[in-house]
Formats: structure tokens, C-alpha cells, sequence
């Protein structure tokens, strides 16, 4: 036995002793049989954990995925690249090691979904009909909304963006680093629409007040947050929170100001306010743009119609159910849901348990028997080496899961949390385990 | 029960994704345990007197290693929890070492082997 085959058989060794863990919970799902054909649209944690559950609840069905991106990002660790801890390597991995067995993976992109005729066409141009469809395509950052802005200028001028990628987020880190060094103004930036883990710019605001003041420069740096809205936080307990501990560090706010355009050469940005347009002046920017559909679902009449939540086209379902609220046979999972609250791969984890059993039921003749409650969870990190472990619902209650842990009280604890323990848990969720 | 197979669930991913160090973890005392079987020395006293400066050397080392892997620092223990959590990774380096400590300490003694 050579030593590759050594290695072979003590990961398979290990991935028997884990399954064997795991089997007492899956052995309490019932699965249904059908012949039904699956088709998940979108390839990102929410398409990828959706096919492993619809893999393990149903017997005999056929499950395709779309989705053309050969590599997987673990969204959740971007925030750590831009702190500087992470590289962008230990964020990737390839796609095909997550996608599940016995699923029929489209490297493709869907770029039209018809739900009356029931059918999906790729960007390749190849049909596929569906039974039953799942809409789990993420969102899209709309970069085309701030003038004079574009991805590419991401680690340039100042500006940073940890939505933008692995190296992007890695782009941002050496901006930060940037003013740091020579001190001067920093502006960091919220948008209106919803976004994916909303604390992520909070998160960059406390790190970089806390680099500042381990090198010792705070004092010759200004930093302000400015926010679309009227808060920093959609939930009102945490959005306090986070204020009071932004007075305390001498973190200025500014409310409802948009962040409508950039003049990169000038390092000026250019803001929307009641008052008309006012520009500020930067050494670093922390660019958030805004976010909607893809076009794929937000010129589709899956898209929302009527509502605050329309503009961005998102998925139209039943907040309870996830269940599209026109066309019975879809369901949806993840950022593109049109729901009050939460993108985050937590929502991803505990929705996507709703979805996969509420479809599932659907097969087999029933109506959804789940309901979700809007779970979500978000690690603010508010200094290197600490955080508060939020977690609440649509209501904005929060909704501790640890027993001990205080959502609003900073803790080291809560910080291993983020940096050690999510990772296994996000790509145990991948693979429909938790 | 949910939270129990969620938790179990991100042990056995932590493993996968760990799994050189998780083996490694595990094979050094079996190890030592192995040559110590074909060696012998089984003199309780020195190992129980190693077993003892090992556990306190392996918290003392413990506390530090788990800031130096994880980030932060003393300062960063805001709240009960933090201290709760760092008394029990320093107690587990201690119990760690302290048994390696056990088991390598009969190495000394050749006199004392015996045959298996």
C-alpha cells in the first residue's frame, strides 16, 4: 500500500467514523419516495446544502444543480481576510468536493427561468424541465448604483470592499493598512437595501478602530460610519449596542446618507441626503453596494411585485413556509428570499432545513408542515480578540442558542466562536448535516 | 436532541477538516503507550511525579497556545464564560501532557522493563 493510499483509506476511515456520528439524526428523517425531477437553481451554500438534504429526504428523485462557479468561497470568512488573519486561500475550496453524490451538477449558470411553461434555460442555452424548482441563487451586488465605481478599483485610492471576494476582502485589509500608516479620514458605508451578513460593515468599522489603536494612530485618523438609514442595525436592541460602544471609541455616525458616487483621483465621495448631494473627502472608503436579484429572478415573475422589498426583485415567498407565494412548486432558499430579515449562512442553515422538509412534504401530497421563525445569527466582532454572538428572528428578538452566552456582551468566547467554530459548521451544513 | 447532532455534526466536520492534527492528537500517546509496552519501566512513583509537572506545564503552555491559535489575549476575558472556557483548554492541555508525561516517564528506567 503506497502512502497516497494510506491517506485514502484514513480519510475514509474518518469520514465512515463521522457519518456513523451522525446517523442516529438520519435515521429519523422518513424519506419519500419519487420520481419527480429537482431542479436548484444556483450552486453557492444554499443551492449546495438544499441538494443534500433533498438527496437524503427523497428516494428515486432526479436532483439537478446549476451552477457554473468551480470554486467555493466561504462568504463567512471574508470579514477575517479583511482583519488581516485569514489569506484568501483558507476562504476557497473547490466546488466539486461539496457538491453531493448522486446529484446531476450543470456547470452552468441559469439565465431564464419560465415557472408557467416550468422550465429553466442555462447560459448555454440548454432547457431543463423541472417538477419542482428551487430558487437558491444569491443576491447580486449592484456595483453600476454608485457613479464612478467599479470592482476594479477595489484596493486602489483608498477604497475598500469585503464584499467583493477573497482578494478583494484582502485588497481591503491593505487599505485599512494604508491609513493606518498616514493617518487622515475614514469613511465606512451602509446602503439601503437589504444586504448579506449586514454586520459585515459594522464588523470593519470596529476592526479598524482597533488596528488604529494597536498601532497607535488613532488619533490621526477620523473615523465615520454612514448610514442610509436612520439606524446602523436592523434589529434595535444590537443597533444601541453597537452605538453606545461606537461613542465610546469616539466612532462618529452619520445617518441617512447614501452613498451615490465615487471621484476615486480626488478621493471624494459623494453622498445623498435630504438635503441634496454632499461630498466628503477620504483617505479610506469602505464601499457596501447595494444589493438586489440577479436578473435571472428579478426579471422573472418569481420576483416580488408590490412592497419595499420589489425594487430589488427578490424572490416572492411565504416568510413561514418558503414556499413561492404564486407558484406552488417552488420553493426558495438563502439571500435571494424576499424575506423581512436575514442573509446569512445561518439563515441558509435553519431555512434550508424548512425548505428541504416543506418540499419534500409537498411530493409526497401534503402541505408544508414548517414553519420558519427568521433565524439568524451574526458574530459582531467588535475587536480582535472579541465579539457578541447575536442570534434573533424576524421580530428582531433575540434568540440565544448557547446556554451562557449574553448576545450583547462582548466576550473572547464568542470571538473563538467566529474564528475556530463556524467554518466546520458552515461546511457541516453543506453537507446536510446540522 | 437537534442541538446535540448540530454540535456532534461540527466535531465530526472540525475532525474532518483537522484531521492531521486530530490523528495526531490522538497517536502520540498510543504511541508512546506502544513502545512503552515493549520497553517496560514501570516505576509508579517517578511517573506519577512527571504526571504532575505535566499537567502544570501543559496549562502553562496551554493558556498561551490557545491565544497564540485562536487570537486576542488575557485582556480579551470579558466575561465568566471566557474564563469558564479558558479553565477548561487549559485543564485538557494539562490532562494531555500530564498523561504523556506518565507514559514516557518508565523510558528512564530500563532496569525495571519487563518482558510482554
Amino acid at each position: 500500500m503506497n502512502t497516497h493510499d494510506m491517506q485514502l483509506q484514513r480519510r475514509r476511515f474518518l469520514q465512515w467514523a463521522a457519518a456513523s456520528a451522525l446517523m442516529a439524526s438520519a435515521a429519523t428523517q422518513a424519506q419519500v419516495r419519487s420520481s419527480a425531477h429537482i431542479v436548484i437553481v444556483g450552486a453557492g451554500a444554499a443551492g449546495i446544502s438544499m441538494a443534500a438534504r433533498l438527496r437524503a429526504q427523497l428516494r428515486g428523485a432526479r436532483i439537478t444543480l446549476l451552477g457554473a462557479a468551480q470554486q467555493h468561497v466561504y462568504q463567512p470568512g471574508l470579514t477575517l481576510v479583511a482583519a488581516g488573519l485569514w489569506r484568501p486561500e483558507q476562504v476557497v475550496e473547490p466546488q466539486s468536493r461539496w457538491i453531493p453524490k448522486g446529484i446531476e451538477w450543470v456547470a452552468e449558470d441559469a439565465a431564464e427561468i419560465d415557472p408557467v411553461a416550468k422550465r429553466v434555460t442555462t447560459g448555454g442555452g440548454r432547457r431543463l424541465s423541472y417538477d419542482f424548482l428551487v430558487v437558491a441563487t444569491g443576491l447580486e451586488l449592484a456595483y453600476d448604483a454608485i457613479e464612478g465605481f467599479g470592482p476594479e478599483m477595489i484596493g486602489s485610492n483608498g477604497i475598500g470592499c469585503v464584499y467583493g471576494g477573497p482578494e478583494a476582502a484582502l485588497a481591503t485589509y491593505r487599505m485599512m493598512e494604508q491609513v493606518v500608516e498616514k493617518g487622515g479620514e475614514a469613511l465606512l458605508t451602509l446602503p439601503h437595501t437589504p444586504l448579506k451578513c449586514a454586520g459585515a460593515p459594522l464588523k470593519l468599522t470596529f476592526i479598524l478602530d482597533d488596528l488604529l489603536r494597536r498601532r497607535g494612530a488613532r488619533e490621526r485618523t477620523r473615523v465615520r460610519f454612514h448610514s442610509s438609514l436612520p439606524v446602523v442595525f436592523g434589529v434595535p436592541s444590537v443597533n444601541s449596542r453597537v452605538l453606545e460602544l461606537w461613542r465610546e471609541r469616539d466612532i462618529g455616525v452619520v445617518f441617512e446618507r447614501r452613498l451615490v458616487g465615487l471621484d476615486a483621483t480626488r478621493r471624494v465621495a459623494v453622498f445623498s441626503t435630504k438635503e441634496g448631494k454632499v461630498e466628503e473627502p477620504y483617505t479610506y472608503v469602505h464601499v457596501v453596494p447595494p444589493m438586489r436579484a440577479p436578473s435571472v429572478v428579478r426579471n422573472s415573475p418569481l420576483a416580488i411585485r408590490q412592497g419595499g422589498l420589489a425594487e430589488g426583485g427578490w424572490l416572492d415567498v411565504d416568510k413561514g413556509t418558503l414556499r413561492h407565494q404564486q407558484f406552488a412548486d417552488v420553493f426558495g432558499c438563502g439571500d435571494i428570499n424576499g424575506t423581512p430579515r436575514g442573509k446569512t449562512a445561518a439563515t441558509v442553515k435553519k431555512s434550508g432545513i424548512v425548505a428541504a422538509a416543506n418540499l419534500a412534504a409537498v411530493i409526497a401530497g401534503q402541505e408544508p408542515k414548517l414553519q420558519f421563525d427568521g433565524y439568524t445569527s451574526c458574530p459582531m466582532v467588535t475587536s480582535y480578540g472579541r465579539a457578541m454572538l447575536i442570534e434573533f428572528d424576524y421580530d428582531g428578538r433575540l434568540t440565544p442558542s448557547i446556554p451562557g452566552v449574553e448576545p450583547l456582551v462582548e466576550s473572547w468566547f464568542a470571538w473563538f466562536l467566529e474564528e475556530r467554530m463556524l467554518k466546520p459548521a458552515y461546511y457541516a451544513m453543506l453537507k446536510g448535516w446540522t | 436532541m437537534e442541538a446535540l447532532t448540530d454540535h456532534l455534526a461540527v466535531v465530526a466536520m472540525t475532525l474532518l477538516l483537522e484531521w492531521p492534527l486530530a490523528l495526531a492528537v490522538v497517536a502520540v500517546p498510543l504511541f508512546v503507550l506502544l513502545v512503552q509496552i515493549r520497553t517496560g519501566g514501570w516505576t509508579q512513583r517517578r511517573r506519577l511525579n512527571a504526571a504532575r509537572w505535566g499537567f502544570v506545564a501543559g496549562v502553562a503552555a496551554g493558556v498561551p497556545l490557545a491565544f497564540a491559535f485562536v487570537g486576542g489575549g488575557v485582556g480579551d476575558l470579558n466575561y465568566w464564560l471566557d474564563w469558564v472556557f479558558l479553565t477548561i483548554i487549559g485543564l485538557a492541555a494539562g490532562g494531555y501532557v500530564a498523561l504523556l508525561a506518565y507514559l514516557l516517564a518508565g523510558r528512564r528506567d530500563p532496569a525495571a522493563a519487563q518482558p510482554v
